[in-house]
């Protein structure tokens, strides 16, 4: 266990804890503080994932910016009776709670989906069609990255140079090599070192993972269509709330 | 490896006994040399205004004066620690740690000088190598608004909550600005890493037109300032409002305000407030000398680091006399220390100029700062991207 699993899971367990006390704390002023905490430690998260860039972009957008808009907002306003409204019981309440219920299983199912597709797939048995682009079954013993640094996780050996066994028998639990009886000749062999040595040793494939660099290839190229999309949600999350609060009933209805 | 070196060196980042020690003794050093140069900012602050406006200042307690530090600490110390009955308690405990915390985090981004070599291992002059530092610098300022929110509206005073209104829609607006105007030097040094930009700006004046280099100037550095002046100065400017410092001061207003947010604070609680506050306007002062002015690497020095490094390697024939360490290491630590020096005297010179504007400029209007911000800097800083954009994009076109 090195030091960053011990701040990751310090973190993961602040951070739930600030998630759960956004909802039931009574006070909405401490609500918002705590909802910024949460973003915050989600940022330091993707720190000891090594995903800097991502980090900063977390903290800068959400706890820097969003948020502190909402603190401002909370702290003028007096909303005694606003939380007095949510506690009453009603049938808008009842809906509400069942929404968040709707809302938790189905992440919960989602994620749990996720667990036991990437399961199968570390374990050989990949059904087809049930994970994405990146965790696709390796062809020609080619191994995605994903999958390098998912088993670099895994296996408790870290040596720097590992035996040509060794690399055959890490290759053959992920489903790298074929034919796991096949003898390899001497330079495949040496392929074999080679790529299980890149395995294992976690600094170095993954040297340019989360920089900006390798992000925004990513994020202008292979998923602009998403990324276009998700900005044009906000768009119309932004125009729809102009449009609320200037209907009939809103904050700034006009004549 | 055995396992007692495994334990000591580690198999990965983070991961050794002696990384880890290494960094803490960082953390504790950056924290201890940030608080404890507060005072010293405070003497030069009240010294230096005294002379600037021809009077004494304070000259009783020790001497120049100086010893007048300890008595304020200890003032700040032994002052009766008061509770307004109305207030938040959590919160209002709480916010002055709020505010100093992220402006102590924001310097452990800054590398301080180059690394050196002791006894095979290399130590980095920086708590954090990050290599999105500048971003990181600004995203945890930012978290510096939370602070003083908190400051004003636990105190249950409606001049607290209206100072930290103020404090914090002058905070936002400037950001704005601020992160607007750094993206054309950004590009010009094609980093977030804020070693790089240094290392970037070693060497004579010179820059690439469509695939030739240009050197006209060959006796001026390779600073950033000579590319990107407009940027300086509206970096610069919007450093003094993120700082709430004269000339923007307005969160503070004796007439209208009293002492704004933290109005209900007293004692060593208070205390803490200004220390963010000078801790905010060092890691300024340091993020001017990086972007603007070649950060640790000294001017005219040819090839910069590396050229102080050779330097004292060529001396290393008395090195190894005076110094107990092999000649590469002596020479490390010297370089190191060079560089040092050298950061030190350029972030003290905008530290200065800092006090020295504070005792200048007479403090504008709420209106007119929120119009500067808006509506003047913001479009400048626009336009200069625009500029910057356009130039480069000509710059490293190549027809060839």
């Amino acid at each position: 266990m090195t030091i960053d699993d011990i701040l990751f899971h310090a973190f993961a367990f602040v951070a739930v804890i600030s998630a759960l006390l956004v909802i039931f704390n009574k006070n909405p002023v401490y609500s918002a503080l705590f909802l910024a905490l949460c973003m915050s430690v989600l940022g330091a998260m993707f720190f000891t994932l090594n995903a800097y860039f991502v980090a900063v972009a977390q903290i800068t957008v959400y706890a820097g910016a969003v948020m502190v808009l909402f603190v401002m907002v909370v702290m003028l306003f007096d909303l005694k009776r606003e939380s007095e409204e949510i506690l009453k019981f009603s049938p808008v309440t009842t809906a509400k709670v069942l929404a968040a219920a709707l809302l938790c299983g189905f992440l919960v199912g989602t994620s749990w989906l996720g667990v036991t597709a990437v399961k199968d797939h570390l374990a050989g048995q990949v059904a087809p069609g049930t994970l994405s682009a990146d965790l696709e079954k390796p062809i020609d013993g080619k191994i995605p990255k994903s999958i390098i640094s998912l088993s670099a996780e895994d296996s408790d050996e870290s040596t720097i140079k590992a035996t040509p066994e060794e690399a055959r028998e890490l290759l053959n639990k992920m489903g790298g090599n074929p034919n796991p009886d096949e003898d390899l000749t001497a330079a495949e062999d040496a392929k074999l070192v080679e790529k299980a040595t890149a395995t294992e040793s976690k600094g170095e494939p993954i040297e340019e993972f989360g920089s900006t660099v390798t992000l925004s290839r990513a994020l202008f190229s292979k998923f602009v269509f998403a990324f276009e999309a998700v900005s044009a949600l906000l768009l119309v999350a932004i125009v729809g709330a102009v449009a609320l609060a200037r209907s009939k009933g809103g904050t700034h209805h006009v004549g | 490896m055995s396992g007692w070196a495994k334990l000591w060196i580690g198999t990965d980042m983070g991961n050794g006994l002696l990384e880890i020690i290494v960094n803490t003794i960082k953390i504790a050093l950056i924290f201890f040399a940030v608080v404890s140069t507060v005072p010293l900012l405070v003497w030069v602050e009240r010294r230096g205004s005294a002379f600037m406006q021809n009077r004494l200042g304070p000259n009783r307690v020790g001497p120049l004066g100086l010893l007048q530090l300890a008595a304020d600490a200890v003032k700040f110390i032994f002052k009766e620690p008061f509770v307004p009955d109305a207030a938040d308690k959590v919160l209002y405990f709480m916010a002055p740690a709020m505010c100093l915390l992220p402006a102590m985090l924001t310097f452990a981004a800054i590398p301080l000088s180059t690394p050196f070599t002791v006894m095979g291992h290399t130590f980095k002059m920086q708590v954090a190598d990050i290599n999105v530092g500048i971003i990181y610098i600004f995203a945890v300022a930012s978290l510096g608004v939370y602070g003083i929110l908190a400051a004003g509206w636990s105190s249950a005073n409606k001049y607290s909550l209206l100072g930290a209104l103020r404090a914090s829609s002058q905070m936002i607006s400037y950001e704005v600005a601020m992160g607007l105007s750094i993206i054309g030097i950004l590009m010009k040094y094609k980093t977030f890493d804020l070693t790089k930009m240094i290392w970037a700006q070693t060497g004579p004046f010179n820059f690439i037109w469509q695939g030739h280099i240009i050197q006209p100037l060959s006796w001026l550095p390779n600073w950033g300032i000579f590319f990107q002046p407009l940027a300086f100065i509206l970096f610069f400017t919007a450093g003094f409002a993120e700082t709430n410092r004269l000339p923007f001061d307005l969160p503070e207003g004796e007439a209208e305000l009293v002492a704004g947010y933290h109005t209900e604070y007293g004692g060593f609680k208070f205390n803490m407030f200004f220390m963010g506050e000078y801790g905010h306007m060092m890691t300024s002062s340091a993020l001017i000398t990086i972007l603007f002015f070649g950060g640790y690497a000294l001017p005219w020095s040819g090839g910069g680091p590396v050229q102080v490094q050779e330097f004292w390697m060529s001396h290393s024939s008395w090195l190894s006399q005076v110094i107990p360490l092999a000649t590469g290491e002596a020479a490390s630590v010297l370089a190191m220390l060079t560089h040092l020096i050298c950061f030190s005297i350029k972030m003290g010179f905008f530290l200065f100029v800092y006090i020295w504007v504070r005792w200048t400029l007479p403090r504008f209007r709420y209106d007119q700062l929120m119009d500067l911000g808006w509506k003047t800097m913001l479009p400048w800083s626009l336009a200069n991207l625009g500029a910057t954009t356009a130039l480069l994009f000509f710059a490293r076109y190549n027809p060839l």
